[in-house]
């Protein structure tokens, strides 16, 4: 090739490189984007039709609240909708002059009564779209419609989604009275055979309890906003059976949940302990693991679940220093056994009565022992009601804080 | 022939070898498609690298027993005048064919991920072009290029593999191989022909600096791959469990549940570097193959011409032969095990040819 001929070339090759730069087709400028951070799905006004309810982002008044620019809340709420999903997303275009983005969203919030219909298109929806994700959260409100839920506000942080979230991670780690669970557990759990999926519940309440005409209380500080008068609280877990919800864990059966499956982080354990007239006392929960162990034989399939828990005397309603040596601890221990086991046998005894395996007992009995899943399977929806599952709860107390038992 | 003396370096064969065997399992994947339980994708990886080694070991043998002969060269020496050309001309339709299904996959799974509006033509059309653009220069441009590709493509792939750890499940890979071996031959089958799809380094042996290098360097390749590839199966199944078999584009899906520490997150586009950079020096290697062995069949005095006319090929075959993701999906898995036969087939008879006539007695004994 000639010189110029070369040069032309390069030009030309510039130019070509230059052009997906611009964007192509799929161009979106941020400017004309709004961002999602969490949605709720109820039933729609008619029959077979879904609501949906978003909140969206405003950056402007996230902006002007440094700058003092007035009394704006750094988000919105909008409804659409449609006959299915994507077509509720779609028709939001009706209202909104700026374009859905979804790649921010965290939470996908179903009201009840929608959930005990089946979720398994909005979730569908999240596993097949670009711009939503696999690990947005799924949450049932408890009681309410997700268009309620939605309303809730949290004091302390001017987003109710990173709200939401910040309680969801702090309660997991602390609490362990929830389950989080995302589009992909669900997914996975409604296509694995003996295993159903579950979801965190959440409960939408008046931020001044006890009032009838709820006073509304004004908040003038950092955050610059007139009224908040309803605040989430996430706590608990939805049982789904497929993709319908049969029903509710409360806090303790959601964290004997938590203990037979291994989740618990962090807790504390309060019980009345009998060797001191009866008086309370706390653990605090360190580390915990269990293990699943499927007993299988040629007639019957029966589980054992041994539950390891490791804590540290957090609270006793005596005084330090008065109650003896390492015998003592012993009781404590043992009496901790019993409250966990009861704990975990509640929570067994909630998922049995809905007939949901929850806990994947049926796809333990499949990963161990795959010959004998495949004979059983059909029949699993009447053997689980029925199985026998021993708890077997072993806590080992490490220490007993700044002072002596 | 006024060919140019070009010359690779054994760790650009290496480079050539890594970035053509990872580019289907970083866009498609299409083992997934035909394993029948998630779970067993890593035995399946793990099957087809061990596999693989018998494939290459008699096309590498050949490369040194013909030294400064491309495939195309010597199985004119070996079968004879028509024969071999035969043989050449339907391995310049194999490598075109790979052609194709590089340049469809990377415009579907663009498609598919970011630009759904986007027609896919303009992906096919833009990825031709990069390929052929690069073939054109010859294979030391490619070589080069590769090498330094395969370093940003490994780093892409070690992310994707191990900072989706947050969702990652271990018991999901469980329980191994429920039903025996059967079910595993068919995928096993997929992923040896990919490994197949080596028979075009038969064209780049003897441009290297130093042909000893060429084993040392293609077992590297096949053990760096073969790693990569079983990691990245692994993955995969603890992350997605059940559901990976369902996965359009599984690497990009895999780097979107990247969240680490709740910030480090939204990194999929890196995918798309990989997808881009990869499959051009895929497709430039097929385009350069191609061409080259057209000259070498028919005589043509150099592969210029050729080049951009077998562009333009691909780029017609590529758009019109498949409507849509899940007919190409399934078209490929359908002719995954006639691609893999044919090329054992072929090696194995220029091999067997080669030994029964004593050409294998002498280096470069003709």
């Amino acid at each position: 090739m000639s010189k110029p001929a070369k040069t032309l070339t390069a030009c030309l090759l510039i130019l070509v490189l230059a052009l997906p730069c611009a964007g192509c087709w799929n161009r979106r400028e941020i400017q004309d984007l709004s961002f999602v951070t969490a949605v709720g799905v109820d039933k729609g006004p008619e029959e077979g039709t879904l609501k949906l309810t978003v909140h969206l982002a405003k950056p402007f008044a996230i902006g002007s609240a440094e700058s003092g620019g007035g009394l704006e809340k750094p988000f919105l709420v909008a409804t659409s909708t449609g006959e299915t999903t994507f077509e509720a997303v779609r028709n939001f275009i009706k209202s909104s002059p700026r374009r859905l983005n979804w790649t921010h969203n965290r939470f996908f919030l179903f009201g009840e009564s929608f959930a005990r219909e089946g979720i398994i298109d909005p979730v569908n929806w999240v596993g097949r779209d670009g711009e939503t994700r696999r690990r947005t959260l799924i949450v049932v409100a408890y009681n309410s419609t997700a268009e309620e839920l939605l309303q809730a506000e949290f004091e302390l942080e001017p987003i109710p989604a990173s709200g939401a979230e910040a309680i969801l991670n702090a309660a997991q780690k602390g609490l362990s009275t929830v389950v989080v669970s995302t589009v992909n557990d669900f997914l996975i759990n409604l296509k694995s055979d003996g295993i159903e999926p579950i979801g965190t519940r959440a409960q939408v309440f008046p931020l001044v309890p006890g009032k009838t005409d709820w006073d509304r209380t004004n908040i003038e500080g950092e955050l610059k906003r007139t009224e908040i008068s309803l605040s989430a609280m996430i706590a608990g877990s939805a049982l789904f059976k497929e993709d319908k919800l049969v029903g509710f864990m409360d806090e303790r059966e959601t964290r004997g949940y938590n203990w037979i499956m291994g989740q618990v982080r962090s807790t504390i354990v309060s019980f009345n302990y009998p060797h001191r007239g009866n008086k309370k006392m706390g653990l605090e929960v360190i580390r915990m693991k269990s293990s699943i162990i499927p007993q299988i034989d040629a007639e019957k399939v029966q589980f054992k679940v041994k539950i390891d828990v490791q804590a540290n005397i957090g609270e006793t309603s005596w005084p330090a220093g008065s109650h003896g040596g390492a015998d003592m601890i012993k009781m404590v221990e043992e009496k901790a056994n019993a409250v966990i086991k009861g704990e975990a046998e509640n929570a067994l005894v909630k998922a049995q009565e809905l007939n949901v395996d929850v806990f994947g007992f049926g796809r333990e009995i499949y990963r161990s022992n795959p010959q004998k899943w495949a004979g059983i399977k059909e029949q699993w929806e009447h053997l689980f009601p029925l199985l026998n599952v021993q708890i077997e709860v072993n806590t080992r107390i490490q220490n007993t804080g700044m002072v002596r038992f | 022939m006024n060919m140019p003396d070009e010359r690779i370096t054994g760790a650009q064969l290496m480079s050539l070898m890594y970035i053509s065997r990872i580019v289907p399992v970083a866009i498609v994947f299409p083992t997934v498609a035909a394993v029948e339980m998630a779970q067993d994708l890593w035995v399946v990886s793990l099957i087809g690298a061990v596999l693989s080694v018998p494939i290459l070991l008699p096309l590498l043998f050949l490369g040194l027993k013909f030294p400064g002969q491309t495939i195309v060269q010597y199985s004119q020496s070996i079968m004879g005048n028509i024969p071999g050309k035969v043989i050449g001309l339907i391995l310049v339709i194999y490598w075109l064919k790979i052609a194709v299904d590089v340049i469809y996959a990377v415009g579907d799974a663009y498609t598919i991920a970011v630009m759904p509006e986007t027609p896919i033509l303009v992906f096919i059309i833009l990825s031709a072009f990069m390929g052929a653009y690069a073939a054109r220069h010859g294979l030391e441009v490619i070589g080069r290029i590769s090498l330094i590709f395969m370093i940003l493509v490994a780093l892409v792939g070690l992310l994707v593999v191990i900072l989706p750890f947050e969702s990652a499940k271990l018991k999901n890979l469980l329980p191994v191989m429920e039903n025996g071996v059967r079910p595993l031959l068919k995928p096993v089958g997929v992923s040896l022909a990919f490994y197949a799809q080596f028979v075009v380094i038969g064209m780049v042996l003897p441009y290297l600096n130093k042909i000893r290098d060429g084993v040392r360097f293609s077992g590297y390749a096949l053990l760096i791959t073969g790693i990569l590839i079983i990691l990245f199966s692994v993955t995969l199944t603890v992350v997605f469990g059940v559901t990976a078999k369902d996965l359009s584009v599984p690497a990009y899906s895999l780097a979107r549940m990247i969240r680490v520490a709740n910030f480090f997150e939204r990194i999929e586009v890196i995918v798309l570097v990989s997808w881009t950079l990869s499959a051009a020096v895929k497709l430039a290697l097929m385009l350069w193959a191609s061409s080259l062995g057209l000259v070498q069949i028919f005589g043509i005095p150099n592969h210029y011409p050729l080049v951009y006319p077998l562009g333009i090929v691909t780029v017609i075959a590529g758009y019109l032969l498949f409507d849509n993701h899940m007919e190409f999906i399934s078209m490929f898995l359908r002719s995954a095990p006639f691609a893999l036969l044919m090329v054992v087939s072929l090696i194995g008879l220029l091999f067997i040819v080669a030994l029964l006539r004593g050409k294998l007695r002498s280096p470069g004994g003709i």
